[in-house]
């Protein structure tokens, strides 16, 4: 009777090995509903997860802050346009923690509605190392980013129209100015 | 430097127009300064004068195509941006962990060799901006020696385009180990020659010490990387902390100091590139072992036929044909690849939807980050001091813009 409750715990040890630690992905999901890991090939094997726009900003500022494993260092904010998706307009954003040299990447998606720019919360009044980058996808993208203190083009002149990178951005050349018709030519 | 019509604000403040074409302003960035007597009161960048388009034209080419577009973007580290799209690439492939050795020795001097010659030119111009011209000689021909050797290998001084999927484009010569050997040989005793004109230089000394100081949090706030991350006090070096290459075989230390001021960057370089050359010399001793191995992967999916195969055999010809006019196709997906260029963490992007063509290609120029600080650092500095914060970030105008 005595010897049992040990021998009883030692068997359970043995036969159940202990759950793995929750990763920082699932600490995310966990915390921010609506986010997931999204079915796609990271042939980078870098832990992704997607958030949903409204908890991006809370989310970053979570990793940074919170988070057991301290992703201290904003890597790169980049955008990508994916035309056939239900929400085209991808940001991605890729942190790096110096305690762990481990690194993550969030992403989040938004549709855009008619010709109204896809809104995304700015992090870069929590994060200055965003600032520069979030103006490159607005320049570049079109995604406007809500409260970002400085939100211009920043690579094409202020008065370019469209935003470049876009997939019905046409890559084509210049129209030629002075174009000599075969006529003309003689 | 050209004057704005309207040069003085209402407070009795001037506006003056630093660049695009001023020579310390490194390329063409343009700087909006607003001054007080001599004192700046805000600075405000403009730039994208030397937009190429370059993540849009990769994505209207192959994977192989493009590799001699990332030449350009950091022109003065032309073998990193190679390296890293390559190995953004390889991910793609999953081929990563499959390039032979040979192939990987030779990328980790050439990376090496790069890095001294990058620094060299930020050296000589650092230098020069603060009135030094002697040094900016001297650097120029050290660089000389490194152009030579990139010369020797492809043929061309600059844009070598080098790297290929899977390894190297072609074995490098003969003489090639014994190029490099001189120039190990040589190299530390000219960079105690640059010391002994610039470390102790009283002017120097004014001119850079408490100047620029950019504190740890401030560093790692801004999304620095590379030696001005380092000469703030974070030890944090692609090379080390996310090895690739096998650069974790190698033995040397990583350069790093507390100060966070254009002097502490200016000795992280200068010890960088001490280190670079040991890097080399151990480079060279395991090329000269690895004498005749492989320098490309064997993968049909991505490296071509040999040209001999290609006279004899029609298979052969027709998988040359494909390569070269269809290209390689990957599985889709997304793949990240950091190198650690002379400017700090440069990275390439890849997202492919399973077509001949990327997706989407991002490049992640560390120049573009690094700078986003400088309004910060040189508002309330002298308006001399400007020159010197920007040197000393080392910004490569043609990264930044894209």
């Amino acid at each position: 009777m005595v010897q049992q409750p040990p021998s009883e715990g030692a068997t359970e040890a043995s036969d159940e090995t202990p759950p793995p630690p929750p990763t920082d992905i699932d600490l995310v999901i966990e915390r921010f509903p609506g986010s997931f890991v999204p079915s796609w090939r990271y042939a980078d094997q870098m832990p992704t997860v997607r958030v949903l726009p409204e908890h991006i900003r809370q989310a970053i500022s979570w990793l940074r802050h919170e988070c057991p494993t301290r992703f201290d260092m904003l890597v790169d904010v980049g955008g990508s346009h994916w035309p056939d998706r239900v929400e085209p307009f991808e940001v991605t954003y890729i942190l790096h923690s110096m305690t762990t040299n481990a690194r993550i990447r969030v992403k989040c998606a938004v549709a855009s509605h008619g010709d109204e720019l896809p809104v995304i919360p700015s992090i870069a009044l929590i994060w200055s190392a965003a600032n520069w980058p979030e103006r490159e996808i607005y320049d570049m993208f079109g995604v406007e980013f809500t409260d970002h203190p400085d939100l211009r083009r920043i690579l094409t002149p202020n008065d370019w129209e469209g935003h470049p990178l876009r997939k019905d951005f046409p890559l084509g050349e210049e129209p030629v100015e002075f174009y000599r018709t075969a006529s003309a030519g003689a | 430097m050209v004057m704005l019509e309207d040069t003085r604000t209402e407070s009795g403040r001037m506006v003056l127009n630093m660049g695009p074409q001023h020579p310390s302003t490194h390329g063409v960035l343009r700087l909006m300064l607003e001054l007080e007597g001599e004192n700046v009161t805000q600075c405000i960048p403009d730039m994208g004068y030397l937009h190429t388009g370059i993540e849009k034209m990769s994505e209207a080419r192959n994977y192989h195509q493009a590799l001699v577009l990332t030449d350009r973007i950091d022109y003065l580290a032309p073998i990193t941006n190679n390296l890293s799209y390559i190995m953004a690439c390889e991910k793609l492939f999953d081929v990563g962990d499959k390039v032979p050795e040979r192939a990987q020795v030779v990328r980790v001097i050439l990376s090496e060799l790069t890095r001294i010659a990058s620094h060299l030119i930020w050296l000589g111009t650092h230098a020069l901006d603060l009135g030094a011209m002697t040094v900016f000689m001297y650097c120029w021909r050290e660089r000389e020696q490194v152009l030579d050797i990139m010369e020797n290998i492809s043929g061309v001084r600059m844009m070598t385009s080098f790297m290929r999927i899977g390894g190297l484009v072609a074995d490098v010569p003969d003489d090639f180990a014994g190029l490099v050997v001189d120039f190990v040989r040589v190299m530390p005793r000219k960079i105690d020659e640059y010391e002994t004109l610039l470390s102790r230089n009283p002017i120097f000394i004014d001119r850079t010490r408490g100047v620029g100081v950019i504190t740890r949090d401030g560093a790692l706030e801004y999304g620095f990387s590379g030696s001005c991350l380092r000469a703030s006090g974070v030890e944090f070096d692609v090379r080390v902390n996310l090895p690739y290459c096998g650069y974790e075989t190698y033995d040397f230390d990583v350069a790093w100091s507390k100060e966070g001021d254009v002097y502490a960057r200016y000795m992280v370089r200068m010890r960088e590139m001490r280190e670079s050359v040991r890097i080399i010399d151990q480079g060279t001793k395991r090329l000269l072992a690895l004498k005749g191995a492989a320098i490309r992967l064997d993968d049909p999916r991505i490296t071509f036929p040999k040209r001999e195969k290609i006279h004899s055999s029609m298979e052969s010809l027709i998988h040359h044909f494909k390569l070269v006019s269809e290209g390689p196709v990957p599985l889709p997906g997304e793949a990240y690849a950091a190198v650690e260029s002379p400017r700090g963490e440069q990275a390439t992007y890849i997202m492919s939807d399973g077509s001949n063509m990327p997706h989407r290609v991002r490049f992640r120029g560390p120049s573009f980050y690094n700078l986003q600080v400088l309004q910060h650092t040189i508002s309330g500095g002298l308006i001399a001091d400007v020159v010197a914060c920007i040197g000393s970030i080392d910004i490569v105008l043609g990264e930044i813009d894209r």
